[in-house]
């Protein structure tokens, strides 16, 4: 093991957490390097600190204040009790979006700019330049923002389709009641399984990685859940949540493999077929009892007979949206794999930043300079072809205005 | 005494004093989650609330796939986390101690105590700072294991995560905080400090 090696798992060893022939080996390293002894006695202090620090005392009156707000809620009914979890599109699109439209915008101003200096019928070459990229750019924001709308729709949809073959369940169940209560609903016969991949990759460069990563979750029709960036003294890293329709997630795994160098992998498969067999046959025997109290309820004579079968129904009808919410939970989880996606930056070479290449410095320099002669020199051709193909309008205008300035001389002196 | 899934079960069906018992086993160790998390003892208390309050309201939910615990802190990170979102957003510009050169506030009176007292307070509210700083899922990760004193396989459940990630997010999270204080060494690592 290198002493790269060693670091990384420091923080396990304190932990406990290693294989006992990990441990031998980094027990090894550490007799014979003085460094990681050092790294490793300073790391344990640190968490030895921190465990230190002392529990903040509760302020006494929190248990009531928590207390007086919950029972405040509990007077009113208490929701639906699992909530699929909800998608915030404005966080997923995030900073990223909101980067992205303030450049787009720029560039559709910078563009109008230069037409009206162009004025009509202008064509050099660099409008060509200059109009490229924001056409492309918000081509590419038209192709990007349906298919933000379109996975939204799609989510919704499957959601109506669970709620549409609800009525349908009760009719099977009715029919199951009439053919003297057969207990043998219909068995989903494919697999439900749930797939978690967790990657962590080392880079060259994070925004061309990102780039790439974000590419080939659009492509593929996921989104991304969650993002972090973090700047530390070894490089710039980044850490992703991507939701990834299940067909598509071996697929969209291989291509991120590709994005630097694999470090960490893992994929579990969670299968919840037997989860979600069990659920779905305990939701339709609670949707017959619910028949059934009904058909009792219509029954029921004296007040109080009333009120014990509705007590009884609003138990069933509760634990009915309970499952009906932990079966589009299990469909949502099984339909988008998630995959955790951890970027870092390789560690670049000090020497490489403190003597920067003097002849690409130069170049540097000179490239800039020039850009902004040939800029300068453009805007000043436009402004002159500008000034030409307004003249007509300006001579016209002249002449009104000379013909408008005699009439009112004329008038003034006649009064 | 009451275990917690029968407390649970009580509360579904109404009970208040059930709920009553849950807030007050847990209510500390909320408060101090989301506190290490918010660096702010006002808002970790108004956290505290709206997580009991979510768990209230969700609690018919709960399906003892995990602790009790863990159910609960896995509310109190996804409030910490909105309230660190909305933060974000709005730019809190403290009042107390606008920069961090400042001597930091809840400075103990000097009258207070004998000096290791207060040389003590200071530095566990340095190194708050210095937490504050890692990014908000390193931090949680390092709360959750070194404050808290949750297992891997228990963190891995709070954040839903695989346990590489949390493996890696806990490493990263203590290699940087060393980093950060061995720049302030002689104030964190001098022995009599911490351990008097």
């Amino acid at each position: 093991m290198d002493c790269r090696a060693v670091r990384e798992r420091l923080s396990l060893y304190l932990d406990g957490e290693l294989t006992t022939s990990e441990i031998q080996l980094i027990d090894e390293h550490i007799e014979s390097c003085t460094d990681c002894r050092a790294e490793l006695s300073s790391l344990e202090e640190t968490v030895l600190l921190v465990r230190s620090l002392e529990p903040l005392e509760v302020p006494p009156d929190l248990q009531d204040k928590i207390i007086d707000r919950t029972m405040a809620a509990a007077n009113s009914p208490i929701g639906a009790s699992t909530r699929i979890p909800r998608i915030n599109w404005r966080h997923a699109w995030g900073r990223w979006g909101r980067t992205f439209s303030s450049v787009a915008a720029l560039l559709v101003v910078a563009v109008l700019i230069g037409k009206t200096v162009s004025g009509p019928g202008f064509s050099l070459p660099t409008k060509e330049v200059y109009q490229a990229p924001s056409a492309s750019d918000s081509a590419d924001r038209d192709a990007e923002s349906p298919a933000m709308n379109e996975v939204a729709e799609e989510q919704t949809s499957m959601f109506m389709m669970k709620e549409s073959s609800l009525p349908e369940g009760m009719e099977i169940a009715a029919e199951e009641m009439n053919r003297d209560g057969a207990t043998a609903p219909a068995v989903p016969t494919e697999r439900k399984v749930i797939q978690t991949a967790y990657l962590s990759l080392q880079i060259e460069k994070l925004d061309t990685a990102v780039d790439l990563l974000q590419e080939a979750v659009r492509e593929c029709g996921g989104f991304v859940q969650s993002s972090n960036m973090f700047r530390q003294e070894y490089g710039r890293g980044a850490s992703y949540t991507l939701r990834i329709p299940a067909d598509r997630f071996d697929d969209v795994l291989s291509r991120l493999e590709k994005l630097g160098d694999v470090q960490n992998r893992g994929i579990t498969g969670q299968d919840v077929t037997e989860e979600y067999v069990d659920v779905d046959a305990r939701r339709r025997n609670l949707i017959r009892q619910e028949e059934r109290l009904l058909a009792i309820l219509d029954q029921a004579k004296t007040v109080e007979d009333i009120l014990k079968v509705e007590g009884q129904l609003e138990r069933v009808r509760g634990e009915i949206e309970s499952l009906t919410g932990r079966l589009r939970y299990l469909d949502n989880q099984v339909g988008l794999s998630t995959i955790d996606v951890e970027l870092q930056e390789r560690p670049r070479s000090v020497t490489a930043v403190q003597l920067p290449d003097q002849k690409g410095f130069g170049a540097r320099l000179a490239r800039a300079f020039t850009g902004s002669v040939n800029l300068l020199l453009s805007y000043i051709s436009n402004m002159m072809v500008w000034l030409v193909s307004a003249a007509p309008f300006l001579f016209v205008g002249a002449g009104i205005g000379a013909v408008v300035w005699w009439a009112w001389g004329y008038f003034q002196r006649s009064k | 005494m009451t275990t917690d899934e029968v407390l649970v079960k009580l509360c579904c069906q109404g009970d208040k004093e059930a709920f009553a018992t849950l807030v007050e086993r847990y209510q500390d160790k909320i408060y101090n989650l989301t506190y290490r998390l918010v660096s702010n003892p006002e808002d970790a208390a108004d956290l505290t609330q709206e997580v009991f309050y979510r768990a209230f309201l969700r609690i018919k939910g709960f399906r003892g796939d995990a602790s009790f615990a863990t159910w609960l802190y896995r509310i109190a990170t996804n409030v910490c986390y909105d309230q660190l979102r909305i933060r974000k957003n709005r730019q809190v510009v403290s009042l107390d101690n606008t920069s961090p050169d400042d001597p930091p506030r809840d400075l103990p009176d000097q009258e207070a105590g004998p000096a290791e007292l207060c040389m003590k307070r200071i530095v566990f509210q340095r190194l708050q700072e210095a937490i504050a700083t890692l990014p908000v899922e390193q931090r949680t990760a390092m709360v959750l294991r070194d404050i808290q004193g949750l297992s891997y396989e228990e963190m891995a459940q709070v954040l839903q995560c695989p346990l590489g990630t949390v493996k890696s997010r806990l490493s990263r999270a203590r290699r940087a905080l060393k980093d950060k204080l061995m720049s302030e060494r002689e104030l964190f690592f001098s022995e009599n400090v911490y351990n008097g």
